[in-house]
Formats: structure tokens, C-alpha cells, sequence
């Protein structure tokens, strides 16, 4: 079947967008946040979200002077071959470390709560192989799929916390600005984490068909990921308090852990979280996949990028190996993505500005 | 040549084994644990673990009732969690597994001495329920955790059960696992938790444990731990008894309560105006006035009012004169809301036993109903 | 591998071996090649007064015989003798040919044919093959009358409510059951003929104004790629044309209900009926299709939502639950509840099998069941189905082979398939409950959800006909919702399917208002906006 042809609609967009964003950020985002932030943590995230949303409307903006083209083209066409490939192979390189690190990160996450002597190795061979074989099928399964599983896991997963309101102290939230401005600010870079993924849209909008929806698209998608954290931290918060939030490295799972119905057959609420969020680190990760292998054949200027996917899974596979324990990940993970959103600005900026200058010769 | 390698991978892993099925009857269902200090005092701590025994509950349930307790315990003596689980492990053919852990028990002794380092394991190991209920118990924790009436199969789900069901009432609160770990991480001043103690062939909940930072400094009676859990806005059932030793005796049962406290920030301390508001109903009356004449109805309010009155003040002395420790929450309640004053006030626990004064400026009690009788 | 041949279409005229001018020839020549068979008949007469040699070839059981000897034989022999004894010249045996075909056999399909291989295919199809002396065509007389069973209520597919009418083996009998339904001019029946020695009928019916020409076109397109020796069923044909034949999800769908059929040709969907099967196949489908009965339809909304949901659950259920049962049990005992654990643990105690082999043994057993069930005849065949689950189950758990918890969970896994109406699906969901259970056993419930997202990779790359597998939900129409979890009143279903993309979108006006100034203003907007286009 043809893979030139493959379309997606704006609202399966969206849905690709916090797909490539809720994966494993959605379980550190409180703590990430409560630990410099105290009980305004949730502010915190709402910052964050806010520096998303500018970045992710930017982003829209270049790509849609250039509706056909992803990155690759636009960066070749703006800075000349050379550059623009170097820059590209930067981008590639920082996405590839920022999905590596958090495969690596699920395999941890995995093994202290599902399955705790079964090798990380194979648990994370398991995804790569099941993201691969998504990622071959092109990015219209996916964005089915996606659009599939996306609006149940929010609903079970929604639907689960709101459980856990009994148990909450809203007084948790007090003092209001937690451990005051400085700490917000930090709390925002640190939660920065957890909202890499839309970055995706630049090699995705060519997909869309209809162009002009994306910043619509993107905005809608980064909100929504951003309301959806904020309750998620008000919630921990207000359940554990700001020291706890702050200790515990997944409160969003433990938080699952703490609901109790009593007169209720299941006890244990936690089995749909799990769910819920294996499905979203599957979707992610193949997305991910997707995503850099379509990089590399535009790069390479291959038009099937299914013949990458392979060749790309054990590059994957070692980089995620490559951190000796959680503590090393846990600062690779804030490196990685920190220095890939940074870079995205600047690339996404000054291709912007060249995009501007070039823009009247370029249009005729 | 694919579809081999496929294949031998897929058989790799099966032969190779699951690395984590345990089969549901391979596993020591450990349902409730309890710390107590052993003869020699000193750092360790005599860990007991309460499992059931499998199969008798299997074939009670299905042929009637035997007699038999089916609950197994094993203990043994060391410094850390951890390395008392070794030897008990050592003597079973079962892997433990803490996941359906009901109960946490400290014995009064073991209570007295610092007990969050003995809650790092329950909370890192994070198969362990965070809704595990926490008690202190009088006399010897390990035993308390075998006893059960005789129509109970497993002590420790009846310990849990006992535990929910009374924590309304007032006389014992309602501390999990998350609550504690959480009282912990925050520093607070004071908690109150459960206590327990054995009362002929079953258990009884007997009034809290008074948790001043780390230690048990007290114990509070029935009476008064629901005179400390006014404050705190849980209790939420119960029974108040009004008519002092006269033909007049009513019941009066609670069924729901709420609490209001404000401070009033003063230059010399802090005052706390409490205002309580307490619905319940009439379900027993020795005496032969009307009941649902308003004015009784107005006059036996007031009487509950002091009543609780009584049981709140009594709290406030204890906690306040006699054990010098916060353990209403209030001062969690400053520091939220009044972050600077916090941070000028030194020592809460002081603070709070020399310069807080607490107010009850209203307490209103309905009479909901009173039955089909006048 | 040779070239696929070209099929036959009814009107093509290809002539390989033409007819001789004298029927000596002719007839050597079927008898040569048709052979011995003692079940094909050449009649030889006379006609007439001059005694014009004629013949008459059929197949005996194919053909009506009353019909053949009434209005061929008797026609023909009559009539040219009345010509010829008018004293008229004789006739040329070119226009006694003609005479006969305009004016003598009173039947009521009658061609022309100069070619021996059209000629074998109409005798072996049941038509009668008129030779005559002196000309180098033949008649070809369509007298087809064979035994077929009468039409009945397919055992396969019983409602509750709704026609007791199933499709026969016979083509005929099937289009005139859909002629039943529909009297639109628009219904469009196409017969080609597939299988080289079979030479099978079969026949697309679509209705040309609705259906997405761009679908009937690769219908067609890939029948023709067809090159087989035979078509026994309908299924052959599904093998050969569908989008993925390793996915154990069915690509089309078969049905014996022509009420069923017709309900898809008016979403837009192309049916494909085959001689000889009362099986006809739907094309494109979705998930959603397998999930659907006619049924749904005759009763009103509230029934039908309510089935639905249920399907939908029975269909998950039988294919997660015994894989959730073995994650559960053998690696998360903490998600049950406690008093369920114990019971359960007690439960095994005395099993030696892991939770998956003892899955996998119950599984292997209740499918061996339910094949010895099918294939024994009668009252001795659901016997067998009772006695084996109650009674074999309740030794193998005194036997301590399995627990009670087991037996269950795998009934109700069992059951829930039966739920299922499109057999083929059920057995879809049978077959990957095998590779989840594998999976649930090795690595727990991230094996479990692993199994799960690949079954839903697939499903959502799997295409049928060009139509997205998973919509209406994925690709998203909201609208089309409305007609699979639930099923909306029909008062509200005046528009077809989104996905099928069709041309005609408008079934009926929305009738779910019934105040009578509702309906006032519905005639006033529709009289200012005719003629209305394809929107709905």
C-alpha cells in the first residue's frame, strides 16, 4: 500500500500530538514539580504548559509557511545543504537520546511496579519491537489507533483520579505560592520534561490535510496536556501534601494506590491506571519510532521509511541501556529533554526569521 | 530464515522461564505486621508477620467452620525490617508477599521510641497498599495480631475491618499508611493514632496514641481522643449520652459533624475560634417528657453541647498541659495559611502549649429526628 | 505462472471453434468432446413436411424437462409443420432457424451461438442447444429447472424477529431475493464467471446511484485477477480478493440473510452472490459490521442499543479474559481483592499446572467439546456439550487438575463467543486469545496490554477494500457513532455511512421531531432548498 498518500485530519493530529506527549512524563510531572515548587507546584506546570504553548504555535507557524515540507526540506532550503543537513542531524540526534531515555526510564518504572525480576533489557526489547512494527505501517495507523485508545485512556485515567477526591485534603495547597517564585520557575523548567513530544509537528505537518488548522491543532493538543497535568499535580498534592508529592518518584501511580472503594468489587483502582498507561508508552514509543525514522529517509532522502525502522531499533535499544541506574537517567532525561527544547526554540526561531527574509524573493 | 529466528527467540524466552510468575498459591499472603521491642530493649525490634493459612480457609468455607484459627504467624528479632524477614523467609517454602497487607501494628513501647525509619520499608516497597491501616496497641503488638472472636477467620482482616468501622465513631481515628508517611515527610508537630487492646478473646479499640514528632508521649481515653477528633472534624458517628444519672437518660447518635476553626493571630499567641456544628438523631430515651416538644427538643440540644463541650476541653488540657503536643493539625493550619508568622514561631510544639488558646465559640447541635415514638 | 485467462463474461463474443454447417459435424463434434456421459442427451428429429435434421442437446437433471418438451419439442415440431404445409417454398435453413427462434419456441431466453465453447457452457449450465442442418449457428434456449432446496431459514443466522428467509444454492433464486426488497431500477446485477473449470456464476449487486463507483471498480478488478480451477463456496473468493490474508480478522463479510444483504447495498457496500453456495459476501466492511444483525433494526432503539453493548462485551471479554485471568493470578495477585486471593489460592492448591497451562488445557478441551458437538448428529451432539462442561469439569476440579475460578472464567470465555453473530469473527477472537494468553504468561499485564496494542496496530492499518478497518471510530465520524455501541432510533438515521463515501448520502428526512409545526417548517425549508445535493 502506498505511503505517499497517507493523510491524517486535524483532529487525529491533536490527538498524535499528546499522544507524543503523555508517555512517561504524565507520572513525574507532580514530583518533578512539588520538589522546587512546594504547594504551588501545579502553578509550576501551568507555566510550563504556557512556554509550550508558545513554543508549539511558533512551531506551527513556520511549518505552515512550508506545508509540504518537513523539517528536513525546510532546514535544506533556509540554510543550504550543509547546514541545514547538520542541523537536522542535531535535531535527530537530541530527539533520538530524548526517546532512548525515556524508553529507559518505562523500563525502570516497569519493572518497580509490574514485573520486578523480569530483565529491563527484554521489557524494553518488547516495546521497541511492538513500536517498530506500528511504526512500519505509516503514520495513518497510528494516528487511527491513537485516536482510538487516546480518549478511553483519558477517561479511565480521569475517571480513576477523581476517584481519589474523598481522600484529599485541599488545604494541601496551601501556602498558595508554595516556596515562592523562584521555586515556580524551577518547578517549570523541571516539568519542561514532561511536555516534550510536540516538537513531532515538524515533521508531521506535511500529513495534515488541512494545513491551516495546525497551530489550531497544536494549541488545542498542548492545552489540553496542560489542563490535564495541572489536575493531575492538584490532585497529588492534595492527597499526599507538597513533602510527600516531592519525595515520591511516581506519584501518579502511588496516588492510584492510596483509592480506596470499599463496597466496590475492585479494590484496587490501580489496574486501570497501569493499563491506561502501557497503552499510552506503547503509542508513544512508535510514534517516536515513526518519527525518527522518517527523519533519517528524509535525510537520506529515502522515500520509504519503513526500511529504516529496523536498522533504527538497536541504536534505540543501546542508547536506552546506556544509563547506569535511575539516578543517572533521571538527570540524562532533564539534560536530553532540556537541551532539545532549547534547541527546537533556536532552530525554529532563526529558520523563522530566515523564512521572513527570504520571504519575499521566495514567494514568487 | 526470518520467521526460525522468530521462533527459537520465542522459545528462548519460555524455556528461559517467566522471571516473574508466581503462581497465586506459591505466595505467603502476609496480611498484617506488627512491631514489638523484644526483652532486651535496645534497637531491634521483634517483627511478627501474620499470613493465613490457605487451605483451612479454602475448606472452612466451603464445609462450615472449623474452630481453628487459620492465621500463621512467624517472628523474629532484628534491626531493621529488611533483616527480620530473612529468617522468617528462610522458614518458608512461600514467598512473602506484602501486597495484601492489612495492618500495621506498633506495641505502646515500640511506639515511645522513633517509628518513621520503621515505616521506610512499608512505603518504598510500593506493592505494599498505601491504605494499610496504622495502630498502636497496649500490651504485646505480635499477639494482638492473632486475636479474633471466634466467628472471624483471619485477625488481621478483622483487626482492618474493626479499625474502618470504628474510626467514625470517634474513639480511635482513621491513620493509614499514606497519612503517617505523609505526617512524616511534612514535619508536622502531632498525630493521633489508634489504639488497640486485647479484651478477653477479642479487640477493642481503646482511645489514641499521642505522637509528639516521632515518639508516643501519651495515651487519651475513648472520650478524650473524641474530644481531640471534634477539632479535627472526624468523627462522624457515635453515641452521646446526656442526663447525667437521673430517670432522663437519652442516646443521641451522631450522625454527621463539621468543624470550623479561624485563628485570630494576637501579639502575644494565637487563638483558634472553633465553631461545631453536630447533626444526629434520638434513639433512645429512659425518661417520659415529650421529645418532640421544641423546648425539650432546645434544651436536650444544649445538653449534648456540653457534653461535648466537656469531652473537647478535657482534649485541649490534656494536650496542651499535660503532653505539650499538637496533635490537632493546627499548626499545619498556621503554617499554610501564615507562612510568615510560621516562620517566626520557633518551636510549635511550646508555642503551642504556652501562647495558643483555643476558643470554642459555638457549638450547634440538631436534632434530626427522633423516631416514630413522642 | 501462466497468465490468468480471461474470463467469459454472458454477452462476450470470441468465437475459438466455430460451428459446422452440417449437423453430422456438429454433433461429432459434441460427441467428441463432451464424450460419454451418459447424462447428456442429443435429441434428434425431424422438422416439417421436407424433413429438415435437427438436434436437440442437453444435460439430463439440469434442464426442466416439462418445459423442454412442451415448448421446444412440441413448439417446434408443430409449427414448422404448419409452415411448410401452407405450401410455401421450403425454407432455407437460415430462415428456419430465424422462424423458429422468432416464432416457434415459445421459451423465454433464446440466443444465437456460432461458438462451441459458449455453446458447452450453456449445454453444461442447463440450457438446451437447438442444431440444425444446413446452418452454422445454433439456438441456445434457457431451460435451466433443477432440484434446489426451498428456501429456508438459515440455520446459522436465526433472528428472533425478521424474514425466516435464507439464499439457496441456486443464483437465480438469490437475485430474485433481492429483487424481493428492492424495486429500484438502480439495482444493478452483474454475473461474470470465474473458475476454468468450474466456470462459476457469480454475481455483483450494487445499487449504482449509491455506491462509491471507485469500490465497485476494485471489486471488479480484482475478481478478474481470480485464476483457479474451481469455486466451491463463496469463501473462495473472499480468500483470493481480500486486503491481508494473514490477519485472522475477516476482510468481508458472508451472510445467508438477503435482508442482511440488502441493508448493506443501501449503506453502500457491494454484495457478491456465487452459484452453488447460499453464502454471499459484503464488501467493504468494518468492525463495527461484525458486530451487527439485522435484528437490531426491527426492533426499536432501546433493544437494539442494549444487544449491541452486550456483543461488544461478549467480544471482548472472550478475547481478554482468560489473558487477564493468567496476568492477574500469575504476576499482580495485589489487584484482586483480598478475600478473592485467598479463595483462589485455596482454590489451587492442589493444582499442579501454572495458571496458563491450566488456561490452556480448559481451552483446548472446551474447543474439542464444541467440535465433537458440531459434528455429531442431533439431540446426542448438545448432549455431549452438557455433559462434557458440567460434568468433566467438575471431576477435573475434584481431581485437583484445575480450579473452580478456571472452569469460569473459561465458560464464560466460551460463552461469550457464542455471543458474537458473525461466526468469523468469533473465531477471529478465539484464535488471538491463544498469542494474549502466551503473552499474559510470560510477561504479566505488560504482556497483556503489549498483546493488546499489537492487536490494535493491526487492526488499525487493516484495510478492506480501501475502507479503514476501525471506522467509524478511527478515522473519527461521530456521526456514524451513533449506529454502533448504540443504535440510534431510525427516525434519525437518514444518512449513510461516512466512510463508505457514497454518493447518495441522504436516506430519508430526519423524522425525529413529531410536533406538527416541526414537520410545517421541515416542508417549507425543503420545498426553498430543492433540489438538494449530496449533503445530508
Amino acid at each position: 500500500m502506498q505511503a505517499d498518500n497517507e493523510q491524517i485530519n486535524p483532529l487525529q493530529l491533536v490527538l498524535l500530538l499528546m499522544n507524543a506527549m503523555i508517555g512517561v512524563g504524565v507520572l513525574v510531572v507532580p514530583a518533578r514539580a512539588a520538589r522546587p515548587a512546594g504547594s504551588a507546584g501545579w502553578l509550576a506546570v501551568i507555566l510550563a504548559g504556557l512556554f509550550a504553548l508558545v513554543l508549539v504555535w511558533l512551531i506551527a507557524r513556520l511549518c505552515q509557511e512550508f506545508p509540504d515540507k518537513t523539517i528536513v526540506e525546510m532546514a535544506i532550503d533556509l540554510l543550504g545543504n550543509n547546514m541545514g543537513v547538520g542541523a537536522v542531524i542535531l535535531l535527530l540526534l537530541l530527539w533520538l537520546l530524548s526517546a532512548a531515555f525515556i524508553l529507559r526510564t518505562f523500563g525502570e518504572i516497569n519493572r518497580d511496579f509490574l514485573l520486578p525480576n523480569t530483565p529491563i533489557e527484554i521489557t524494553i526489547l518488547g516495546i521497541l519491537l511492538a513500536g517498530g512494527y506500528l511504526a512500519r505501517k505509516g503514520i495513518e495507523p497510528l494516528a487511527r489507533l491513537g485516536q482510538f485508545s487516546l480518549p478511553i485512556s483519558i477517561l479511565l485515567g480521569l475517571g480513576s483520579f477523581l476517584l481519589s477526591f474523598p481522600g484529599a485534603d485541599s488545604t494541601n495547597l496551601l501556602p498558595l505560592w508554595g516556596r515562592g517564585w523562584q521555586g515556580v520557575l524551577r518547578g517549570a523548567a523541571s516539568t519542561n520534561f514532561a511536555f516534550v513530544g510536540y516538537e513531532v509537528l515538524l515533521v508531521l505537518l506535511p500529513f495534515l490535510n488541512k494545513p491551516k488548522r495546525a497551530k489550531a491543532a497544536g494549541l488545542v493538543a498542548v492545552g489540553t496536556v496542560t489542563i490535564l497535568y495541572t489536575l493531575l499535580t492538584i490532585v497529588c498534592l492534595a492527597v499526599f501534601g507538597a513533602c510527600s508529592t516531592a519525595k515520591i518518584l511516581w506519584p501518579t501511580l502511588i496516588v492510584a494506590r492510596t483509592i480506596e472503594l470499599p463496597g466496590l468489587f475492585l479494590e484496587r483502582i490501580d489496574v486501570f491506571i497501569y493499563t491506561v498507561w502501557l497503552v499510552q508508552v506503547f503509542l508513544l514509543q512508535s510514534i517516536m519510532v515513526y518519527v525518527l525514522s522518517l527523519l533519517w529517509a528524509r535525510i537520506m532522502k529515502i522515500k520509504e521509511h519503513k526500511i529504516l525502522v529496523w536498522p533504527l531499533v538497536p541504536v534505540i535499544y543501546f542508547l536506552a541501556l546506556f544509563p547506569l541506574n535511575i539516578a543517572q537517567l533521571a538527570s540524562f532525561n532533564t539534560i536530553a529533554s532540556v537541551s532539545l527544547t532549547i534547541y527546537v526554540l533556536i532552530l525554529v526561531l532563526g529558520l523563522s526569521l530566515l523564512a521572513r527574509g527570504k520571504g519575499g524573493k521566495a514567494r514568487a | 530464515m526470518r520467521r526460525w529466528s522468530l521462533g527459537l527467540l520465542l522459545l528462548a524466552l519460555v524455556l528461559g522461564g517467566c522471571w516473574d510468575q508466581t503462581e497465586v498459591e506459591e505466595r505467603a499472603y502476609v496480611l498484617g505486621v506488627a512491631l514489638d521491642v523484644p526483652r532486651d530493649k535496645g534497637d531491634r525490634r521483634k517483627v511478627t508477620v501474620a499470613m493465613p493459612l490457605v487451605r483451612e480457609v479454602g475448606a472452612a468455607s466451603g464445609g462450615g467452620g472449623g474452630n481453628k484459627v487459620p492465621l500463621i504467624s512467624f517472628d523474629s528479632i532484628a534491626p531493621t525490617i529488611q533483616e527480620a524477614l530473612v529468617p522468617i523467609q528462610n522458614r518458608m517454602n512461600r514467598q512473602l508477599f506484602f501486597g495484601h497487607q492489612k495492618v500495621l501494628l506498633f506495641s505502646e513501647e515500640s511506639a515511645r521510641r522513633p517509628i518513621s525509619p520503621w515505616l521506610d520499608f512499608f512505603e518504598r516497597f510500593s506493592t505494599i497498599p498505601r491504605t494499610t491501616l496504622i495502630a498502636v496497641s497496649r500490651g504485646e503488638a505480635g499477639k494482638l495480631l492473632s486475636t479474633a472472636p471466634p466467628s472471624e477467620q483471619l485477625p488481621p482482616l478483622y483487626l482492618h475491618q474493626l479499625l474502618m468501622e470504628t474510626a467514625n465513631y470517634g474513639f480511635g481515628p482513621h491513620r493509614t499508611l499514606n497519612k503517617l508517611a505523609c505526617y512524616f515527610e511534612s514535619r508536622a508537630s502531632g498525630i493521633l493514632l489508634p489504639m488497640v487492646k486485647e479484651h478477653k478473646d477479642s479487640v477493642e479499640v481503646d482511645g489514641s496514641a499521642v505522637l509528639k514528632y516521632n515518639r508516643l508521649v501519651g495515651t487519651m481515653g475513648k472520650h478524650e481522643t473524641r474530644g481531640a477528633l471534634w477539632l479535627t472534624g472526624e468523627v462522624g458517628g457515635g453515641t452521646i449520652v446526656t442526663g447525667g444519672r437521673g430517670q432522663n437518660k437519652l442516646s443521641f447518635v451522631i450522625k454527621s459533624s463539621r468543624r470550623r476553626i479561624k485563628p485570630h493571630y494576637r501579639d502575644d499567641g494565637i487563638t483558634f475560634e472553633v465553631r461545631l456544628t453536630v447533626e444526629g438523631n434520638v434513639e433512645e430515651y429512659f425518661g417520659s417528657r415529650n421529645v418532640m416538644n421544641p423546648r425539650v427538643l432546645e434544651q436536650t440540644e444544649q445538653e449534648i453541647a456540653q457534653v461535648i463541650k466537656r469531652e473537647i476541653t478535657r482534649a485541649i488540657g490534656i494536650l496542651q498541659a499535660d503532653l505539650r503536643t499538637d496533635a490537632l493539625g493546627l499548626g499545619m493550619m498556621v503554617r499554610k495559611r501564615n507562612p510568615k508568622k510560621w516562620q517566626k514561631i520557633g518551636e510549635w510544639n511550646d508555642y503551642f502549649a504556652e501562647h495558643v488558646k483555643i476558643e470554642l465559640a459555638e457549638i450547634t447541635v440538631f436534632i434530626r429526628r427522633t423516631g416514630v415514638l413522642r | 505462472m501462466q497468465k490468468p485467462q480471461p474470463l467469459l463474461k454472458k454477452d462476450q463474443q470470441a468465437p475459438q471453434l466455430p460451428l459446422y454447417q452440417s449437423l453430422e459435424q456438429n454433433l461429432d463434434r459434441v460427441r467428441a468432446i463432451l464424450g460419454d456421459s451418459n447424462d447428456i442427451v442429443i435429441r434428434e428429429f425431424k422438422l416439417g413436411t421436407k424433413g429438415h435434421k435437427a438436434a436437440l442437446l442437453f444435460v439430463d437433471g439440469l434442464i426442466d424437462k416439462a418445459l423442454v418438451c412442451e415448448n421446444i419439442l412440441n413448439a417446434v415440431m408443430i409449427q414448422v409443420r404448419q409452415v411448410e404445409a401452407d405450401g410455401e417454398e421450403q425454407l432455407s435453413p437460415q430462415e428456419l432457424l430465424t422462424l423458429l427462434s422468432e416464432r416457434g419456441i415459445s421459451m423465454l431466453e433464446i440466443k444465437t451461438s456460432d461458438d462451441f465453447d459458449r455453446i458447452f457452457l450453456a449445454a453444461l449450465s442447463g440450457e438446451a442447444i437447438l442444431f440444425l442442418d444446413g446452418v452454422a449457428k445454433a439456438l441456445v434456449i434457457s431451460a435451466r429447472g433443477w432440484e434446489y432446496r426451498s428456501i429456508q431459514e438459515p440455520e446459522t443466522q436465526t433472528l428472533i424477529r425478521g424474514p425466516r428467509v435464507g439464499f439457496t444454492e441456486t443464483l437465480r433464486v438469490n437475485t430474485s431475493l433481492l429483487r424481493r426488497y428492492l424495486r429500484d431500477p438502480n439495482l444493478k446485477l452483474k454475473t461474470i464467471y470465474i473458475g476454468r473449470r468450474s466456470k462459476t456464476e457469480v454475481c455483483i449487486a450494487y445499487i449504482e446511484t449509491i455506491a462509491n463507483p471507485t469500490i465497485v471498480e476494485e471489486v471488479n478488478k480484482r475478481l478478474a485477477t481470480i485464476d483457479v480451477d474451481a469455486i466451491m463456496e463463496s469463501g473462495y473468493i473472499e480468500q483470493h480478493i481480500q486486503d491481508d490474508w494473514i490477519s485472522p480478522f475477516p476482510q468481508l463479510q458472508s451472510t445467508e440473510r438477503p435482508d442482511h444483504v440488502v441493508i448493506a447495498l443501501l449503506q453502500g457496500k457491494v454484495a457478491i452472490l456465487v452459484d452453488n453456495t447460499p453464502f454471499a459476501l459484503l464488501a467493504p466492511v468494518t468492525l463495527n459490521d461484525f458486530f451487527v444483525s439485522p435484528e437490531d433494526y426491527y426492533e426499536r432503539w432501546t433493544i437494539g442499543t442494549l444487544v449491541r453493548l452486550i456483543r461488544y462485551l461478549a467480544s471482548f471479554m472472550a478475547l481478554i479474559l482468560p489473558a487477564l485471568y493468567i496476568a492477574l493470578v500469575s504476576f499482580h495477585p495485589e489487584m484482586i481483592p483480598t478475600k478473592l486471593v485467598l479463595s483462589l489460592a485455596a482454590g489451587r492448591e492442589g493444582v499442579p499446572l501454572s495458571a496458563f497451562l491450566e488456561a490452556l488445557v480448559m481451552l483446548v478441551s472446551f474447543e474439542l467439546l464444541r467440535e465433537a458437538g458440531i459434528r455429531l448428529p442431533g439431540p446426542i451432539g448438545q448432549t455431549i456439550g452438557i455433559v462434557g462442561g458440567l460434568i468433566v469439569g467438575q471431576a477435573a476440579v475434584e481431581a485437583s487438575i484445575v480450579s473452580p475460578l478456571m472452569i469460569v472464567v473459561i465458560a464464560f470465555t466460551g460463552i461469550s463467543s457464542f455471543a458474537i453473530p458473525t461466526y468469523s469473527m468469533a473465531i477471529a477472537l478465539r484464535i488471538l486469545t491463544l498469542p494474549l494468553m502466551f503473552l499474559s504468561a510470560l510477561f504479566g499485564l505488560y504482556g497483556f496490554i503489549l498483546g493488546l496494542f499489537l492487536i490494535g496496530g493491526h487492526l488499525s492499518a487493516l484495510k478492506s477494500f480501501g475502507v479503514p478497518f476501525l471506522a467509524p471510530f478511527a478515522p473519527l465520524s461521530i456521526k456514524d457513532l451513533r449506529d454502533t455501541l448504540f443504535r440510534h432510533s431510525l427516525l434519525g438515521m437518514h444518512w449513510r455511512p461516512e466512510h463508505l463515501k457514497t454518493q447518495d448520502q441522504t436516506r430519508m428526512q430526519d423524522l425525529r421531531t413529531d410536533s406538527e409545526l416541526a414537520v410545517e417548517e421541515k416542508e417549507k425549508s425543503l420545498a426553498q432548498a430543492r433540489p438538494r445535493g449530496g449533503k445530508s
